[in-house]
């Protein structure tokens, strides 16, 4: 039997899961995706079958014992930290990428997390689809007020979500993500990535970091209740116009610095923060080494001339259409999460 | 144990000094020393950069922290590191002036013996390319001045097709990677990295009683446990006859397995495309810290690496070079050596 998810973004971008069996309490609650989950759909961008699968690798080139590459083809056999997985994607020039993906999580990490790396390859060839169409899948946070929105942008660590959170519930924003949103030009347009763990942060939690056990529990319980529903308490906006962006680097100093750079300085910085999320540890499975980044580079070693080859400096041309004209700020902030620091941001995203 | 200091200078054009405690261990499974030990040079002065081997505290206040985990502040990188069982601290700084100090903390044996693949080579090619030279991952062989350079990722072929053209009479100046400089190679003498399934005949012919003693017992070690350990061997211990410091670049071979023999000209940009992409693939991990350290510092020298590296292929590489494309069969024969051979025949008697 198997299981099919389909997700439509804004008619932008659409793509599939399926699975074999519906293996844990994780694809049940069907966490990540959910905000865009719909019934039928046609002109798939993406399709991920997850599940044992015969790679087709024959005629491939072969780069460093591993990786079997042809035009438009990459399949490998790969493990890392707790993972060992077989991937293939196919598809990478045409209409509809397919990604085949099998993969075992040792340890109990396996409960939860079993797709974790195939769900961050999907937000990868996501991004490279979305290039395609001239948006910035980007690894910003986003809310908006009157249709006008601001945009955080950071590396892991830098409260993206906190802030998120309390501009939400502190200062009647609405929220368009905490993670991932979607850029083109002067518009934001919204992508609540895993909204029902959001919802219930922003009423439960003070920040992001304040997770214990007891409210782990309160969680589990709360999602099982309502596992039927499209579940949210807050106020969201699907798209907005971009007033202002602010880069945001965490330091171990204690005090709060605000300067306003230029648009010219940001555009390498921004491209560089979408692909840093390649070596980001994928749930606490200590992959970490950047797998996602060596199929590219593998592809691009035996295909210089590619799209994949190019697509760094593709997506640099889509982000200077998107930062020429707008206020954009470096905000150093210290490495613990406080009002105060809430304060200064709004203060700042205020007077924009 | 005390601590072994020791200078190393590629061809005058990058210095460094390696501190560091060998453990008894180390000299079994090949310590970092033994890497470089043909660069070794008591008569440096002021090395380009220093690496402190051992335990450490970072000088990281005042740093951006990226994810949690990468340290970074103006000439400044730090973080604490693992890939698989290997685990690691390592910090860099005075990169971006010329002052470089590196420290690396192994936490087992392990590590320590990845350490120059995964950082030191690395460190090398960013320096290399500071002062204009190209660290390619290649092969060389060279007769009469004319260089052929094999240059692939692993599993091409680097390694055996040098060592089948040392056996018919070559030269020999790298197996893993070699340097350009200005239409010139020169060389770069790492051990040979010896396993049961690629000892070449003249390694095995020329190989001394202490090497295959060590190769012998490796090789019965892995019999009874599975563990494959590396025997590596001093190519100057092997046919110290053969080798040269430099000679004209000829020819380039890209080597890249697939089915069967197959051999295409190709300009030399394309040979410089695949090249550039072939060493950021064999930069890993310390490409992840340089693209840390640019996402603060876009504009500086560390972010600017690979613009300056691909610069660089393009100056030292020269406009009349033969360049190849060759397909070859995923497990190598003696006809594919013969074909590759045939190919350096007639390019010999042409000119």
């Amino acid at each position: 039997m198997k299981f099919i998810k389909n997700y439509n973004i804004h008619d932008i971008l659409k793509f599939r899961i399926i699975r074999n069996k519906e293996h844990n309490l994780r694809d049940l609650i069907n966490l990540k995706f959910s905000f865009f989950n719909v019934e039928e759909l046609d002109d798939l961008d993406i399709i991920l079958n997850i599940g044992k699968f015969t790679p087709s690798n024959m005629d491939c080139y072969l780069v460093d014992h591993k990786y079997y590459i042809k035009e438009n083809y990459l399949y490998c056999r790969d493990s890392e930290g707790k993972a060992t997985w077989d991937v293939e994607i196919s598809g990478l020039k045409d209409k509809t990428i397919i990604i085949n993906f099998n993969g075992e999580i040792k340890g109990f990490q396996s409960l939860m997390n079993s797709d974790f790396v195939a769900q961050n390859l999907l937000l990868r060839l996501m991004e490279y689809k979305f290039a395609g169409k001239q948006y910035y899948f980007a690894h910003s946070a986003g809310i908006s007020k009157g249709k006008q929105a601001h945009v955080f942008a950071g590396r892991g660590g830098t409260f993206k979500t906190s802030l998120c959170m309390d501009f939400v519930r502190r200062a009647g924003f609405e929220f368009l993500g905490d993670d991932r949103v979607i850029l083109h030009r002067d518009k934001v347009l919204n992508f609540p990535m895993g909204l029902r763990v959001f919802s219930f942060m922003c009423d439960n939690l003070p920040n992001e970091n304040s997770w214990n056990l007891a409210k782990k529990g309160k969680f589990a319980k709360h999602l099982w209740e309502t596992r039927k529903e499209k579940y949210s308490t807050i106020e969201i906006s699907k798209s907005a116009k971009l007033k202002s962006l602010l880069l945001i680097a965490k330091t171990n100093s204690k005090t709060i610095t605000v300067r306003e750079i230029s648009s010219k300085e940001v555009v390498d910085r921004l491209a560089a923060n979408n692909r840093l999320e390649d070596f980001v540890s994928l749930g606490g499975l200590g992959i970490n080494s950047g797998p996602h980044l060596k199929y590219m580079l593998a592809y691009s070693y035996i295909f210089p001339d590619s799209y994949i080859a190019k697509s760094q400096e593709e997506s640099k041309k889509i982000i200077r259409d998107i930062v020429e004209n707008i206020p954009i700020y470096e905000v150093e902030v210290p490495s613990k999460y406080s009002l105060s620091y809430f304060n200064k941001i709004h203060e700042l995203v205020k007077n924009a | 144990m005390a601590k072994l200091e020791e200078n190393y200078s590629l061809h005058d054009a990058v210095t460094f000094k390696i501190v560091d405690k060998p453990s008894f261990l180390s000299n079994f499974l090949g310590d970092i020393h033994t890497e470089y030990e043909n660069f070794e040079n008591k008569l440096v002065k002021n090395p380009d950069f220093t690496i402190d081997i051992g335990d450490f505290t970072p000088d990281n206040e005042n740093s951006c922290i990226l994810d949690n985990k990468y340290y970074v502040k103006h000439n400044y990188f730090y973080c604490s590191d693992s890939y698989k069982t290997a685990k690691w601290k390592f910090e860099m700084s005075g990169f971006e002036n010329g002052d470089m100090k590196v420290r690396i903390y192994a936490d087992n044996l392990f590590t320590s013996m990845i350490i120059s693949g995964f950082l030191v080579d690395p460190l090398i090619n960013f320096k290399l390319s500071e002062k204009g030279l190209s660290l390619v991952h290649a092969s060389c062989v060279s007769k009469d001045n004319c260089g052929y350079l094999f240059t692939a990722q692993g599993g091409g072929g680097k390694t055996s097709n040098a060592l089948y053209s040392v056996e018919r009479g070559f030269d020999f100046l790298g197996d893993n990677f070699t340097i350009i400089d200005n239409g010139l190679v020169r060389s770069f003498l790492s051990p040979l990295n010896v396993f049961s399934f690629n000892l070449a005949p003249i390694v095995k012919k020329n190989m001394g009683r202490k090497s295959k003693v060590e190769y012998l017992f490796k090789n019965l070690l892995h019999k009874v446990t599975g563990l494959r350990v590396v025997t590596k061997i001093n190519v100057k211990d092997i046919f110290s006859k053969s080798l040269v410091d430099i000679s004209k670049l000829d020819s380039a071979f890209l080597l890249i397995p697939k089915n069967r023999f197959k051999i295409e000209r190709i300009g030399r940009k394309e040979l410089i495309s695949h090249m550039v992409a072939n060493m950021k693939l064999d930069s890993f991990p310390f490409i992840k810290y340089m693209m840390e350290y640019s996402y603060i510092f876009p504009k500086s020298r560390m972010a600017t690496h690979w613009q300056r590296y691909t610069q660089n292929l393009n100056t030292n590489i020269n406009n009349d070079i033969s360049a190849y494309r060759v397909e070859v069969p995923k497990t190598y024969d003696m006809s594919t050596f013969e074909e590759i051979w045939g190919r350096i025949q007639t390019g010999i008697t042409r000119k």
